[in-house]
């Protein structure tokens, strides 16, 4: 879902997993994000850039919020970080 | 999700099996969401484990809306199969299927998804191939 959503935008998006390190990934392919080895709890970074980037961002934080079509763990609130 | 200027790339799912196939479009169509066609094809026509080329070459007539298939096969006659298969199709459409040889579940889903976000029929081709690499944290 997070693929599917970047892959709605315009914009370029890049992202990173800020808790494992390594290298950015396209949000855009499911193989390079899956490489990222993120799991619930980790903080990633994204970046947009385009003439919708703003609005990427927007969306994407929105589908993270929302628990990306999977149920949200009540006991492990998502922290919102600028 | 967006509208797409031109057709998504429809994908067919080949397997010796067909719960193998079916369940291997269950796991994409989850992941791709339901704008992406994808059709399984499993087993031989009498139901036995096996392939059957005429069913595989209507799977990738009805998959087709205009944007090309990619066919994933599991192993040996499935590909096989699939190329007696495209060699009966018209001219046209046989130009637009792919094949792709890479692992039958992860191909599966990563180019699912990624036919699901208007990529093209080399790109989602691209990304099943890719697949190969995929490293799931363990056993390297």
């Amino acid at each position: 879902m997070f693929v599917r959503t970047a892959g709605a935008q315009r914009s370029k998006v890049r992202v990173r997993n800020l808790t494992r390190g390594g290298a950015e990934a396209d949000a855009k392919s499911l193989l390079s994000v899956l490489g990222l080895g993120v799991s619930c709890g980790h903080r990633i970074a994204i970046q947009a850039e385009g003439d919708d980037e703003e609005a990427t961002i927007v969306s994407l934080r929105a589908a993270i919020e929302s628990g990306l079509g999977e149920p949200l763990d009540p006991a492990r609130p998502v922290e919102a970080a600028e | 999700m967006s509208e797409h200027d031109t057709p998504l790339v429809a994908m067919v799912f080949v397997s010796h099996s067909a719960k193998l196939a079916e369940g291997a479009a269950e796991l994409a169509t989850q992941m791709a969401g339901p704008e992406v066609r994808l059709i399984a094809v499993g087993g031989a026509p009498d139901g036995s484990l096996g392939t059957d080329p005429d069913r595989i070459a209507s799977a990738i007539r009805s998959a087709d809306s205009g944007g090309g298939v990619l066919v994933i096969c599991d192993l040996g006659s499935a590909i096989l199969a699939t190329e007696s298969a495209i060699e009966t199709l018209d001219g046209d459409l046989a130009a637009r299927v792919r094949l792709s040889g890479g692992p039958f579940v992860e191909g599966a889903v990563i180019a699912s998804v990624q036919a699901s976000i208007g990529q093209s029929l080399d790109d989602v081709l691209h990304a099943a191939e890719e697949a190969r690499d995929l490293d799931k944290g363990v056993g390297r």
